[in-house]
């Protein structure tokens, strides 16, 4: 008999600072702590109704640069997804899975977005990203209206209202909840103490 | 259809002019070496709510991080805060505690307290905190209130802050506060002018900061600024 391995739910979102930083360090996680990470794509909060004053914006934009300078990681040539962008993303990433190159497209995607300042709601640039980690441009095309793949994306949304939780990138494991690219460190402390 | 020039400006332009320049006045030192030159010490705001658990770990651990730097605190108790229509709110409040609860034990600290107060329960409190300010440190009513709050269970009401307040102040707390909720209200209002929206929130040196979960990077900003812990 073997023990069934540890499942934590990734919600994340291109729209997210935040979940670009969390990113690298959220795919890690198998390797490091033998766990299954579901990754679970999320609508942007703006588009789910949850209001964004400019004192935010502002807030995290400026938080997450730092934030980027401690952790090492590019940040800065932005190309804001909100609209088409982050959600064309949503789909591709979907598909990506289904050829098994889910790390790399979200990673790819989220750093084309934070550091490279690339359009991706426009064809050249969403096709840029595809490219790069080796997708099918017109299958990634087809992903964009695929039913399937849409009440994939909408039942990611339920679930992150199912459990209680509205932002992203939020980490669930069991039945604990972390909130934030900030508190990795705090599920990683849980899953060292579950994993021995 | 979007114009693709709105797009950009909007999109992208905006944005990274927006980090440039904030990289630029991040990396100034101006105002900190103009102090140390005129012997003047610095200071960080801090704002906070007493109904906010992260408050009993910002509070406190700001408090000591600049007694040995040359920077003094200054405490603006607020009640009203957050997003306007925020439909989250609950959500936000219920995930608070839990997390808040896991960052204070992690920095050996406790949250003690089962059940968050609302912002009504504990305005009188922030009020009195003001009240606090005239009567001398009014850290040390702060600190005791928010210790009061959040490690314990015992009942939020005027009799037992009254025993805080006059451990702290060794006098009653006013009978009638308007004044000081006014000055509550006016806190409230130079957190939003001054461009955050949220407890616990520390303004250093231009550079807005979630107090309770941003120590260290505030820590650094200081070093940076030349306001570095004695040794």
């Amino acid at each position: 008999m073997t023990d069934k391995a540890l499942t934590v739910e990734f919600f994340f979102s291109f729209r997210s600072p935040y979940s670009y930083l969390a990113g690298p360090r959220a795919f890690a996680l198998p390797e490091k702590y033998g766990i299954e990470l579901i990754y679970r794509g999320i609508r942007p909060m703006v588009t789910r109704g949850v209001p964004l004053p400019m004192a935010k914006k502002l807030y995290i934009l400026r938080d997450a640069a730092r934030e980027a300078r401690r952790l090492g990681m590019p940040f800065g040539g932005i190309y804001d997804p909100l609209g088409e962008g982050a959600i064309r993303c949503l789909y591709v990433a979907e598909y990506a899975s289904r050829e098994g190159k889910q790390k790399e497209f979200v990673l790819a995607a989220s750093r084309a977005i934070w550091a490279e300042g690339v359009k991706v709601a426009g064809d050249r640039g969403l096709k840029r990203v595809a490219d790069s980690v080796g997708l099918d441009w017109d299958k990634c095309l087809e992903a964009v209206s695929n039913e399937a793949i849409h009440q994939k994306i909408e039942e990611n949304n339920q679930r992150l209202e199912a459990i209680g939780h509205w932002g992203v990138p939020t980490f669930r494991l069991e039945d604990k909840t972390y909130w934030g690219q900030d508190r990795i460190w705090l599920l990683e402390e849980e899953l060292k103490r579950r994993t021995g | 259809m979007t114009n693709p020039i709105t797009d950009y400006v909007g999109k992208a332009l905006l944005p990274r002019t927006i980090l440039k320049i904030d990289h630029i006045k991040m990396k100034n030192r101006m105002v900190p070496t103009l102090e140390r030159a005129l012997g003047l010490v610095g200071k960080v705001e801090l704002y906070f709510a007493f109904d906010d658990p992260y408050a009993a770990i910002a509070v406190p651990k700001i408090f000591k991080m600049l007694t040995n730097r040359d920077v003094e605190p200054a405490f603006y108790p607020i009640v009203r805060r957050g997003i306007e229509n925020d439909p989250d709110l609950d959500k936000r409040r219920a995930y608070a505690m839990e997390d808040a609860r896991r960052l204070a034990a992690s920095l050996g600290m406790e949250i003690i307290r089962k059940e968050a107060p609302t912002s009504e329960e504990t305005a009188f409190v922030a009020a009195w905190a003001e009240a606090g300010r005239e009567d001398g440190d009014e850290y040390f009513f702060i600190e005791k209130a928010l210790s009061y709050i959040w490690k314990s269970n015992d009942a939020i009401n005027r009799e037992n802050i009254t025993e805080v307040y006059l451990d702290a102040f060794d006098q009653d707390p006013p009978d009638d506060f308007s004044v000081y909720e006014a000055r509550v209200r006016k806190n409230e209002k130079r957190l939003v002018k001054k461009g955050h929206w949220e407890s616990p929130a520390a303004l250093v040196y231009g550079q807005w900061y979630f107090a309770h979960e941003r120590l260290d990077q505030i820590a650094e900003r200081l070093d940076y600024l030349g306001r570095r812990a004695w040794k």
